[in-house]
């Protein structure tokens, strides 16, 4: 939950300075240090970016009626009139580099000093 | 194996960000495109659009400009001196459609290679070879050279550069983002390459090569016969018998050598390797004034509509602009500084084209291979090369020589293949568009005009290309000039190709300017021009052949002699008129000719159809889809055997005018019958089988007869992005009526770009419209607004202020830059 909202907020802030790929070494550091499980990592760093790009790309398009989405996706994948392809894609994108990157995170982690394997109860 | 399972991972992340940071052929960089925060959605506006008052802070202006902008996107400018004016006009404009701006002068400058590489390498090689650089460069010279036009192309120029320093790429325009570049500096050369690309578009015609094929096939009796200079329907733009108050320069004499004549067509390259492309004559203009007697205000009311292939970003963009000695209102070109069409306090001004014939073709006779001498005046002559580098996207450079002899650029060297088949290959274009010339200095003049002698005046500056300019004033004063600059010529002087070697062919002079047609208040209360013959055959100079054909400028001159008390809305209606005087002229032949005992099903019902029809090319009439179907297949029925090369010996058909004329006289012309059958085919015969061709065609294309072959669904106008197949930024299938030989000349692709009446008086009164909208973002509601009021034939009102501080209700907001 915590790294989770780490890389929410530091690659929110950083996005609007730096390339979108800063998200790939913002989860990559944060679950580095914060991350206990490979799933956790996976996840956070996944849900993380999904969250901060599907609430920037869904307010973007509530302002702009989804006029902009209806030409895309009828541009990027031949369907005209349908603007929720584009608006589910965009965040899930975001979201896999986002989760790659935390995972590659937590395994060199495990390589540099791993962390304990969590006990099951 | 920890090591390897994060060694994989870390690969897995950094080939991840690698694979969507970068383009993938032509698909573009998924990451930064996709990105909320620097790619297309930040091109979603808000489709509420800009409400809010801001201050703009840049640099270049001497005094604050405040810029209000009203409910359709149309920006007001108020400036306290021209430089301000116009660096406000090139900030407003590039705001709203910069990558259209960039993207249609690099497609001038022959330089679309750089955005998306080799495949646009023979586009620009034409462009390129057919000397629009040589052009370009020629015309900012003498644009600079004037202390007026330099002043307003610096302060656009500076404008422009004022907002693209202002933009982070997550602000760029949509396109540059898909297509992977970057904006670059605006250069005053770019405002020269824009009016290049309208001459190009506009005074790009020759069958010279076409023409000179059909003479060494048939001969000049049949040349004379089927290609005459005058056709027999016309209402030419200066009223017939109007009488020319100049004495006319000598006109050159025609070289009368046959021997020669065989010697050039001998010479002659006839046979190029590529798809044919016909001229399209829906590429014209109408405008008229009515004068102050015919109007209900007893004033003068101006209408214009200029029909261009129809595209978005929008071709034009409405603006105001207000300085202490200056209030113009219209529409302007992006990129050409000033207003285009329009009016201020006093005047009001339009164009349509005119189609002087100002290309022309030399065939060139090299000492060698080398081509650095031709032969011309008994002697070899120095050719000069210009090497064209153009810059490949992600390729090397490829380098290119082009001849220049003194008539022009050798476009396409013998062997080379010609991207456009009426072109000919070892030949020299000596075009209008090579001449130095400062049309800036016209319109800056036209948009301060107070009378109709500022417009004379104004005119003198114009060259190319050339553009009937209507005019109307507030004095009640009403005229049309076919102006531009016309070479001197000898009668059919370029029907042809023209003897390189001989000074005799070369153009030698111009029309003096004071000289060029022009009809001020005529005695029939109007003024008008649809791009037909200028002139009736009294005026002492040759500027073409032929015309566009006569059916629009027919119509708009019967409906203007009809009509008394004349209100803008009853211009609004004549803009929009969809009589089919084409149908009219030729349906009582064609339905003497036809045989009904030889038609089954559909086709009797067809025919009963067309019978019955108003001739109005209404949008849900099917008649019209049979009648045009049925003369183009007509049309071919009786010229394709004959007339068709293909692309070994490309050739054209004379003219539907002149084709009417043997349905009507001449029904036994040999041209009837079909040579590649045994039979002999009679007139009879090509019209009842071009009807069942017809038939036949749209039964394939829509099925059975039905409410399907409706004219609006089959005609399929199409406004298209400039960039070919984007679809998604495009409007497909617009569903409105009208035809290529009907006043409302929309058709497939091409049709009234701009739709505009001013009514004249103590403060003018003016409408207008066109296919598209004041943004030039897909992502804007503002892209495509005006497109509905423009296919349902409305017009808006248009704001003009009469001072920066009057209170609008269709005011939105206002920017000050300062």
């Amino acid at each position: 939950m915590i790294p989770t909202l780490i890389i929410a907020v530091l690659s929110a802030i950083a996005q609007v300075f730096l390339p979108w790929w800063v998200i790939a070494p913002i989860a990559f550091i944060v679950c580095f240090w914060q991350s206990d499980t490979a799933g956790k990592a996976f996840l956070g760093g996944t849900a993380s970016v999904t969250l901060v790009w599907a609430a920037y790309v869904g307010f973007l398009n509530f302002q702009n009626q989804g006029v902009l989405a209806a030409r895309m996706g009828e541009l990027l994948f031949k369907m005209p009139n349908n603007p929720g392809l584009l608006l589910t894609i965009t965040p899930l994108i975001g979201g896999v580099v986002g989760g790659v990157s935390g995972l590659a995170g937590f395994y060199v982690r495990q390589v540099v000093s791993p962390r304990p394997v969590p006990q099951r109860v | 194996m920890r090591i390897l399972r994060a060694l994989f991972f870390c690969l897995l992340m950094i080939g991840l960000v690698w694979a969507l940071n970068r383009p993938w052929g032509p698909a573009p960089a998924f990451g930064p495109l996709l990105s909320p925060f620097t790619g297309l959605w930040q091109n979603a506006e808000n489709a509420v659009g800009l409400s809010a008052n801001a201050d703009v802070e840049v640099d270049g202006t001497t005094q604050p400009v405040t810029v209000h902008y009203d409910e359709y996107g149309v920006p007001h400018i108020f400036a306290q001196n021209d430089a301000d004016a116009y660096f406000a006009q090139g900030y407003v404009t590039a705001r709203d459609r910069l990558w259209q701006m960039e993207f249609q002068t690099h497609a001038a400058a022959g330089r679309l290679t750089e955005i998306v590489g080799d495949r646009a390498l023979e586009t620009d090689r034409f462009n390129r070879r057919m000397g629009m650089g040589f052009g370009a460069e020629r015309a900012v010279k003498m644009m600079m050279a004037d202390p007026t036009s330099r002043l307003v192309v610096e302060a656009y120029t500076a404008g422009i550069n004022a907002y693209v320093k202002s933009l982070k790429p997550a602000n760029y325009p949509i396109e540059y983002k898909i297509l992977g570049y970057a904006p670059e500096p605006w250069t005053p050369i770019k405002c020269a390459y824009l009016l290049k690309l309208m001459t190009s578009t506009l005074a790009m015609g020759a069958d010279d090569l076409r023409m000179t094929n059909i003479l060494r096939k048939y001969g000049a009796g049949v040349v004379a016969d089927l290609f005459p200079d005058y056709p027999t329907l016309e209402s030419p733009i200066v009223p017939a018998g109007t009488k020319w108050d100049f004495k006319a320069l000598p006109v050159p004499a025609t070289p009368a050598d046959a021997a020669v004549q065989k010697q050039l067509l001998a010479r002659t390259a006839h046979s190029f390797d590529a798809g044919l492309v016909q001229h399209d004559p829906s590429i014209g203009s109408n405008n008229w004034a009515v004068s102050a007697e015919k109007s209900a205000t007893g004033y003068p009311i101006l209408a214009n509509d200029p029909h261009l292939q129809l595209s978005l970003p929008s071709i034009w963009y409405q603006i105001q602009i207000v300085t202490p000695t200056m209030n113009v209102c219209g529409v302007s070109l992006p990129g050409s500084p000033g207003v285009t069409i329009g009016f201020n306090q006093k005047v009001a001004w339009g164009v349509t084209n005119v189609g002087a014939d100002v290309l022309d073709f030399y065939s060139i006779k090299f000492k060698d291979a080398a081509q650095t001498a031709y032969w011309h005046d008994n002697q070899w002559k120095p050719t000069t090369a210009r090497i064209e580098r153009y810059k490949l996207k992600g390729k090397p450079d490829v380098l290119d020589t082009v001849r220049y002899t003194h008539h022009g650029p050798v476009v396409y060297s013998t062997g080379q293949k010609a991207l456009r088949p009426n072109i000919p290959t070892g030949h020299a274009a000596r075009w209008i568009a090579h001449e130095a010339a400062n049309d800036l200095r016209c319109f800056y003049l036209l948009n301060r005009a107070q009378n109709y002698a500022d417009y004379r005046q104004a005119l003198t500056h114009y060259a190319a290309p050339a553009q009937n300019f209507v005019f109307a004033s507030v004095d009640k004063d009403i005229a049309i000039s076919p102006n531009g600059k016309y070479p001197l010529k000898w009668k059919d002087q370029g029907k042809f190709i023209l003897d390189g070697t001989n000074p005799a062919y070369d153009w030698q002079g111009w029309i003096p300017a004071d000289q060029n047609p022009i009809v001020k208040n005529p005695a029939r209360g109007f003024v008008s021009s649809a791009n037909q013959f200028s002139t009736d055959k009294t005026y002492p100079y040759y500027l073409n052949w032929q015309f566009a054909p006569s059916e629009r400028g027919r119509r708009i001159n019967e409906r203007l002699t009809a009509m008394k008390g004349a209100t803008t809305d009853s211009l609004r209606m004549l803009q929009n008129d969809n009589m089919n005087l084409r149908a009219v002229d030729a349906l009582p032949s064609m339905l003497t000719l036809v045989q009904m005992q030889m038609l089954r099903g559909d086709q009797v019902a067809a025919l009963e159809m067309v019978k019955k029809w108003s001739r109005r090319n209404d949008a849900d009439e099917i008649a019209p889809t049979i009648f045009t179907l049925w003369t183009e297949k007509l049309m071919e029925a009786i010229w394709k055997d004959e007339f068709d090369g293909g692309d070994t010996l490309p050739m054209r058909n004379p003219s539907f005018d002149r084709t009417l004329l043997m349905l009507k006289r001449d029904t036994a012309a040999r041209w009837f019958d079909n040579v590649k059958t045994p039979a002999r085919e009679s007139a009879k015969d090509a019209v009842t089988n071009s009807l069942k061709a017809a038939c036949d065609s749209l039964t394939r294309a829509h099925g059975p007869l039905s409410p399907l072959w409706a004219w609006a669904g089959h005609k399929s106008t199409d406004v298209r992005h400039l960039i070919p197949g984007l679809d998604a930024f495009s409007a497909m299938d617009v569903m409105n009526g009208g035809g290529s030989s009907v006043v409302n000349a929309t058709t497939a692709r091409n049709g009234p770009s701009w739709r505009m009446v001013v009514a004249l008086g103590p403060t003018p009164k003016a409408y207008g419209v066109y296919p598209g909208g004041q943004s030039g973002n897909p992502g804007s509601s503002g892209y495509q607004s005006l497109l509905e009021a423009w296919r349902t034939g409305q017009l808006n009102e248009l704001v003009y202020l009469q001072s920066a501080t009057e209170t609008h209700s269709k005011l939105k907001y206002s920017i000050t830059l300062k």
